[in-house]
């Protein structure tokens, strides 16, 4: 695989965003149905709504990762910007790897974040969580510019 | 006896509609030589020229009329016995004169009348095109497959076309940014050394 198709910080950045903009209106959504909703229905808000909204919006952000990255390799985010995440040989990446990559990226996010400007100096152009869990991030399907970069030494 | 006079002042109405449509189309003709002789064709160029040559003819014969009844010329006896002429074209001119102005009246009346006709009648027409014509059209199209299949392969075309444009974008930034981290680099480690 030539470096030319792994993808880059702006697109994995962007694609980032876009996951998290996703999982703030699906936690919104998690809130509204279950605190509201149920006040609606119910004619209140029973006990267990508060603490069943909070562990489904603790477990949908992993949820959401692990599932996209275990099933096709993409987010939402990276089906808008074109960005795949496999294993360093191209195969789809495993559930258990998947769950762990999400879990730390999760628990450590500044360090996702911090650890995404080794994209920058690496010949694969890997964060420090592909680093850390041995996967490539590709840009995906036909891409409209196909970019010729030059021979650095 | 009602009736007939209801059907007379019809008449007269739409007569009097046709007549103001005329004036209308022809003023808008004359209106047309004037500015955009181009759009005119040649046949209605020469009918209304004819005319107009006519009428100047007809008022530069009347002038000359008028002008002999005024000043007969010549003796007395002369002038006793075309008195009887003269005044008899003299009422003549005065006749085409009052006919004339009549006639300026009925166009200008007609005209208006033409207009504020047509104008209420194309919005009582777009009045009801607008229930009774563009809601069924608009619900053919929105219910036919086929306009509908186009609009979706519109709308995908334009998302796909959209998509595409950001990840093109995007893909260029990734190297831009990149190839500026570089050049930071290189140039700090030449600082470095240097």
């Amino acid at each position: 695989m030539t470096a030319d198709r792994y993808a880059g910080l702006v697109s994995r950045v962007v694609a980032l965003l876009i996951d998290v903009l996703l999982l703030i209106v699906g936690n919104a959504a998690v809130y509204l149905v279950l605190i509201e909703g149920s006040g609606l229905m119910l004619g209140g808000t029973p006990s267990w709504a508060r603490p069943l909204a909070g562990v489904l919006s603790g477990v949908l952000p992993t949820a959401y990762f692990t599932l996209a990255w275990w099933l096709t390799g993409q987010t939402a985010g990276g089906v808008a910007m074109g960005v795949v995440v496999t294993s360093a040989d191209g195969s789809r990446v495993g559930l258990l790897r998947a769950l762990l990559r999400a879990l730390v990226g999760l628990a450590l996010a500044p360090l996702w974040l911090i650890g995404m400007i080794t994209i920058l100096i690496d010949g694969r152009r890997r964060a420090l969580l592909d680093m850390l869990f041995g996967t490539v991030v590709t840009y995906g399907g036909a891409r409209p510019n196909p970019v010729i970069r030059p021979q650095t030494g | 006896m009602t009736k007939q006079n209801d059907d007379k002042s019809t008449l007269g109405e739409l007569s009097r509609v046709c007549l103001g449509v005329a004036v209308l189309l022809e003023r808008q003709v004359r209106r047309g030589l004037g500015t955009r002789p181009g759009r005119v064709s040649e046949v209605t160029a020469v009918a209304l020229g004819a005319a107009d040559r006519t009428a100047a003819a007809a008022r530069d014969a009347l002038a000359r009329g008028r002008e002999a009844a005024r000043d007969p010329g010549g003796t007395r006896a002369a002038s006793w016995i075309t008195r009887p002429a003269r005044a008899a074209m003299s009422r003549v001119a005065n006749r085409l004169d009052r006919l004339a102005a009549h006639g300026h009246a009925v166009a200008d009346s007609v005209s208006g009348d033409a207009a504020t006709f047509l104008k209420a009648e194309s919005d009582r027409v777009m009045a009801w095109a607008r229930i009774n014509v563009i809601p069924p059209i608009v619900d053919d199209m929105a219910e036919n497959d086929k306009i509908r299949k186009m609009v979706f392969t519109q709308v995908r075309g334009a998302v796909s076309d959209a998509d595409r444009s950001v990840k093109g974008v995007a893909s260029d930034a990734d190297d831009r940014v990149e190839a500026g981290f570089r050049r930071l680099l290189r140039r700090s480690e030449t600082v470095d050394d240097g």
